[in-house]
């Protein structure tokens, strides 16, 4: 593993932004008062819901009360620092649970295609084919418009796009595998097809997906954010970091007649925290195929 | 031996991996008669691939690394004066067969074959032996292999010395014909010869075209391609008629020697016994069978005319019958090319068939090496007893086959001094855990690595020393 | 020890196997691997079935345990004696739960220990699995608790110990570990090798661990499936010796399937010659080796190199290759390789095309026989010659090269039953033949062939 001083990056990387997402309460705490009388805008018992402090129409750079800055404030402006110390947990929920299920589907029923054969395997090649066949984006958007806008349809859409490319590459381990002698062998000894599967195929084509999903926890996160930056996902004052980018659309490249760079702190901090989640999962990803792939080593 | 064609001494290779150092080879020594079969015999890992790949350099050199020894290949080579006609410097043969660093004389051209200076000093060219250390005191043009530069080692490979290697299919490339591959193979090594048969076929053409009154047009391309094989015979290596091979018309001249080519090819697959060569010819990789494509492979290896075929296990992947049918090609051959032949196998049966002496490698270094009579009776390294007890015989009814016990040594950590003292039921601590075996003759060509036969063995008895090789029959 | 029942007893055994093709992927032909072979094994005997690659003898120990389905045939297996004598069940009929708790008894070894084994399980998991899988290991004393250990294990025993009777349990945990380390050290295998992976053990080893792991539920049969092909001269003697004693202790039967004679005259008391998927001879391997009947038998023999420099003799040649199994020479599958065929051994179309093309091939340009053919069609008993440019000279032409080899007694020409010419096409049709029957020529070897009819 110290061979590859990138992958101890990754990690590192990851490994701060668990500590973030856990101290998430000792870094971005809620304020201690809320309601209209301090002015603040928030819910006590959802921390998820980013504080607005008052109407502002322009974002404000960075304070010492907002270290990143504010959003513009319709109807209340929102501590960007905030929303992407939060937005951390989330990055997390979204790109492990839409993932990990879509490896759960995507695992069995690439198991069953490839192992079983035959017509099983047929209906869900065919199946998976007319998933792919969608464009995802377009998909994702017509759940979400049909389902209404929320993270967990916005997870649910995304989810279901992603699964059949998994299908596809496990179905294409699994017919190697199935030609093995040790598959055979364990024939022989009188083994179920479900043990086979269970121990003898599953163990040894699980580690190219693994590699590739943990790649994609990134992926997702940026998925789900340009969706939310769309305007799919959340509601605007949910702490989620492509909804803080969504929030500050006009301002992206300043006012009219004014600095084109002068709200830089709308996009910058939360598409920094971005780039490095996304990094972190790539390096990581790397790491584990040079750790768990024989083939690669030396 | 008199007058090798091949003599390897001392060959230490080592590989630098990931798990530690493999010292795959330590002082390998080898001799190759001329006209002779040599088979290399040995289990697996024991190094007789990585030998005959060391020599041409064939091994991956990192992480592979040749620590030392020297590979004195003989190698007379045709005269640059006359180009093979025959001249005064070559005395009419043709070829330059002298040691250059000798002259011939044989003596280590230091120390004029005395061994020591004036001085007193000892010769470090030659070790004080005062033999020539280039020729190895045979006066004759020995070239060595392993210091070759890589521009030299291509004129080696697969003209001096060719190879041939178990799996016959993955030899050849799948997407050219077999007439390409075959006639690719004489490009390169008898370009010369080719080129003189393509001019003479030219002059003939040219004759024939003048008589008959063909057109002008003609006529001129044909003293064209003339003109530029003659260049060709000049330079073989010009990159200016390389360039012409791409050039649109131009690159007609080359089909004249790719007729020729063809003709060779032709006769090659005919003497490897190859039934409608023709067909063959213009067939893919993948449509012949095992034992055709074998064949193919060895046209290709004789293209050079080699001094040293060496063949690694050529009929290990074939079926039985089809494994008698290319030995029985190989013997024939080598009765009408006069090659040499390495014929490496793990195989002791099908060296009793057709090795003419025999080294056995064991861990790396070589156990013992006799003549083929010699070593199925009176074996005497211990491994080569054990491992003769060890084959089954389809003629006899054997009760038992005998075992040697133990394993293969890991080569990151071989046994110290004789690397099978582990498993040897003679072993004795003393020397043998200490000190590593040379090769010890015993007279009539047969050599052992073993302290037994060191002429001052006392711990040894006479008994012991018999070579009983138990084989039980009922 | 040689129980008089037989253990197998196979009829007729087929095993087919489809080359799909079209648009739908139907079957377009088949492989004939196996084609028809029948045989008994008795208890406490090994069979050896030796022949080339491709003859079909592996496919025929993968059909008796069923890992390959059998198309024809049936496979009488009489399950061993344990005190209870249970009637034969035909294992190619039976349905698949049957078949996996029969798995106990028959098992198999295979020729590529590598890949026999799964690379990511431990040598513990991989020895112990099949006992986890049918959850049985050992005999237990009711009364003391004690194991009977397993070279004394005999159904009903009594406890070694304290005489109690004993009762046949799972094992589990420690249990489970100690028969393991007691298996593994049965071949020559340490405690420390369980947890390793396959990968860290040379070949000779790692078929050690096949080895046991077959033998973990005390199978009554053995399929040994070329098991010592891959490996090195020295290490194939430890693995064939210990094959040997394993067989005596636990007095298995074994059925030894390989290319290589010499190993098969050492392992087995009776030995079948397979070629293109039938048996052609049947002999105890004494009177095999002594006296072998077949023509391809006696051609083997010669063939095969000897480990013994005196004995060098001209190599033989066997004439040809193996032919493809899809479609089998007719009569006698040996006839176009062999050096005494006779005329009714099954001479078809294909075997005189061979014959018309290599002497056309070899025939000068000026010769009668040059140009007289344009193109050939083998047609089952038939060939069909589509007559050159000169019908009246193609004619004659090949009429003289089919009466020239008449007089010389080639057996081919003998085996003419006609020959007709319709329009531009000269048909020739020979004479309907049937293959040899394997046929007990003397007592306890058999062979399948017209010199012995």
């Amino acid at each position: 593993m110290k061979q590859n001083p990138l992958s101890v990056v990754g990690l590192a990387i990851i490994l701060m932004f668990i500590g973030i997402a856990i101290a998430a309460p000792v870094l971005a705490p809620l304020p201690a008062v809320c309601g209209p009388d301090v002015g603040i805008v928030c819910d006590p018992n959802d921390p998820y819901i980013i504080p607005g402090y008052g109407y502002q129409r322009d974002p404000l750079p960075p304070s010492p009360e907002h270290p990143f800055g504010t959003t513009p404030g319709e109807p209340a402006r929102l501590d960007i620092y905030y929303g992407i110390i939060w937005g951390t947990r989330n990055a997390f929920r979204v790109g492990i649970v839409v993932v990990g299920s879509a490896l759960l589907i995507g695992i069995a029923l690439g198991l069953l295609a490839g192992f079983r054969g035959g017509f099983l395997d047929e209906v869900i090649m065919r199946i998976v084919d007319i998933m792919l066949a969608f464009p995802a984006l377009i998909l994702a958007i017509a759940f979400v418009a049909a389902f209404g806008a929320s993270l967990q349809n916005l997870m649910i859409a995304v989810a279901a796009v992603w699964w059949p490319s998994y299908v596809r590459l496990v179905r294409g381990d699994v017919l190697a595998a199935r030609e093995q002698g040790y598959v055979e062998a364990a024939r022989a000894i009188g083994a179920s097809d479900f043990r086979i599967m269970g121990r003898h195929i599953l163990p040894n084509v699980i580690y190219p997906i693994i590699i590739l999903s943990s790649m994609d926890i990134g992926a997702v996160v940026l998925v789900i954010a340009a969706l939310s930056f769309l305007g799919l996902g959340v509601a605007p004052n949910y702490a989620d970091w492509g909804g803080l980018v969504n929030l500050t659309r006009n301002y992206i490249v300043g006012q009219v007649g004014g600095d084109s760079l002068a709200y830089w702190y709308t996009y910058v901090y939360p598409g920094l925290f971005i780039f490095l989640f996304v990094l972190g999962w790539n390096l990581l990803g790397d790491a584990f195929r040079d750790i768990l792939d024989p083939k690669v080593r030396r | 031996m008199a007058d090798p064609v091949l003599r390897v001494s001392g060959l230490k290779v080592n590989f630098y991996t990931y798990d530690g150092v493999v010292k795959a080879l330590d002082g390998v020594s080898l001799d190759v008669a001329p006209h002779e079969t040599l088979g290399l015999v040995g289990e697996t890992g024991c190094g007789k691939s990585v030998t005959v790949n060391s020599l041409v350099k064939l091994i991956p050199i990192p992480p592979g690394r040749i620590e030392s020894g020297r590979a004195l290949l003989h190698w007379p080579v045709p005269c640059p004066h006359c180009r093979g006609k025959g001249c005064g410097t070559c005395g009419g043969s043709g070829k330059l067969d002298t040691c250059e660093a000798c002259n011939g004389r044989g003596t280590c051209s230091a120390c004029r074959g005395h061994g020591r200076f004036r001085d007193g000093k000892s010769c470090a060219r030659c070790a004080g032996v005062g033999k020539c250390y280039a020729c190895d005191a045979t006066g004759k043009r020995h070239v060595d292999l392993l210091a070759l530069s890589p521009r030299e080692l291509r004129e080696v490979r697969g003209s001096a010395m060719s190879m041939i290697f178990q799996e016959a299919m993955s030899a050849l490339n799948p997407v050219l014909k077999i007439g390409e591959q075959v006639g690719e193979s004489f490009y390169y090594h008898q370009r010369e010869a080719l080129c003189r048969a393509t001019i003479a076929r030219l002059e003939k053409e040219i004759e024939r075209a003048r008589g008959a009154a063909t057109g002008a047009v003609r006529i001129v391309s044909l003293r064209l391609y003339l003109t530029l094989y003659r260049w060709m015979l000049n330079k073989t290596e010009s990159r200016l008629l390389q360039f012409l091979r791409k050039v649109p018309v131009v690159r007609r001249y080359h089909r004249w020697i790719e007729k020729e080519m063809e003709q060779r090819s032709l006769e090659a697959l005919r003497k490897v016994r190859i039934p409608a060569p023709e067909e063959v010819l213009k067939a893919y990789p993948h449509e012949l069978s095992g034992g055709m494509t074998q064949r193919v492979v060895i046209a290709i290896a004789l293209a050079g005319n080699p001094k040293v075929l060496v063949a690694d296990e050529p009929t290990t992947a074939l079926d039985v019958t089809i494994q008698s049918q290319i030995l029985r090609l190989m013997q024939d051959l080598k009765a009408e090319l006069g090659a040499a032949i390495i014929f490496i196998t793990h195989d002791l049966a099908v060296i009793a068939q057709i090795a003419d002496r025999v080294a056995v490698m064991y861990a790396g270094t070589i156990a013992e090496t006799a003549p083929v009579r010699e070593i199925f009776k009176r074996p005497l390294h211990p491994y080569t007893r054990g491992l003769i007890g060890a084959i089954p015989r389809p003629h006899q009814d054997l009760v038992r086959l005998s075992e040697i016990p133990g394993n293969v040594p890991n080569l990151v950590n071989p046994p110290g001094g004789c690397r099978f003292h582990p498993r040897c039921k003679f072993a004795k601590a003393e020397v043998c855990a200490s000190e590593k075996p040379l090769l010890f003759d015993v007279g009539n060509g047969h050599l052992v690595a073993c302290h037994m036969y060191d002429q001052n063995a006392p711990l040894w008895t006479d008994e012991d020393r018999q070579p009983r090789v138990e084989v039980v029959a009922r | 020890m040689m129980g008089e029942e037989p253990m197998f007893r196979v009829e007729d055994l087929k095993v087919h196997f489809p080359i799909l093709g079209g648009i739908l992927k139907r079957p377009i032909a088949w492989v004939h691997a196996v084609d028809g072979v029948s045989f008994t094994i008795r208890p406490g005997e090994t069979l050896g079935i030796v022949g080339e690659s491709g003859c079909g003898k592996t496919t025929v120990g993968r059909a008796l345990l069923q890992l390959v389905k059998s198309t024809g045939g049936s496979i009488w297996f009489a399950p061993p004696a344990d005190g209870t004598p249970s009637a034969p069940v035909n294992l190619s009929k039976i349905p698949r739960r049957k078949l996996r708790r029969l798995r106990r008894s028959i098992q198999i070894i295979f020729q590529d220990p590598t890949s026999s084994l799964d690379p990511r399980q431990l040598v513990k998991a991989i020895v112990a699995e099949p006992m986890r899988i049918h959850g049985l290991t050992g005999l237990r004393c009711t009364k003391c608790g004690s194991v009977v250990p397993i070279h004394l294990e005999r159904p009903g025993i009594a406890c070694p110990r304290c005489g109690a009777t004993t009762e046949a349990v799972p094992f589990k945990g420690a249990q489970l570990e100690a028969r393991v380390i007691e298996l593994l050290d049965r071949v020559g295998l340490n405690p420390e090798h369980l947890f390793r992976y396959p990968h860290e053990f040379s070949g000779g080893q790692k078929q050690r661990i096949a080895i046991t792991r077959a033998l973990s539920l005390r199978p009554a049969f053995l399929v040994l499936d070329e098991p010592t092909s891959s490996l090195d001269v020295s290490v194939q003697a430890q693995i064939l010796n210990l094959l040997k004693d394993l067989q005596r202790e636990y007095r298995l039967t074994y059925l030894f399937i390989s290319h290589n004679l010499a190993v098969v005259r050492y392992m087995a008391n009776r030995i079948a010659v397979m070629y293109l998927g039938k048996f052609i001879e049947v002999a105890g391997k004494g009177e095999l080796f002594d006296d072998p009947l077949h023509p391809y038998t006696r051609g083997l023999l010669e063939t095969i190199p000897v480990p013994d420099p005196e004995r060098r003799r001209e190599l033989a040649l066997m004439k040809g290759e193996v032919p493809s199994p899809v479609s089998p020479p007719f009569g006698c599958r040996f006839h176009p390789r062999c050096p005494v065929a006779m005329p009714h051994c099954g001479w078809e179309g294909r075997d005189l095309q061979k014959v018309l093309e290599d002497a056309i091939h070899e025939a000068s340009p000026d010769s009668p026989l040059s140009g007289a053919v344009a193109e050939m069609q083998a047609d089952g008993r038939t060939l069909r010659i589509r007559i050159g440019p000169d019908p009246e000279r193609s004619r004659a032409a090949l009429d003289a090269f089919l009466a020239e080899g008449r007089a010389v007694g080639t057996p081919i020409y003998q085996a003419i039953e006609e020959t007709s010419q319709q329009g531009d096409e000269f048909v020739i049709s020979f004479r309907e033949t049937r293959e040899p029957e394997l046929k007990e020529v003397k007592p306890g070897h058999a062979v399948a062939c017209y010199l012995y009819e």
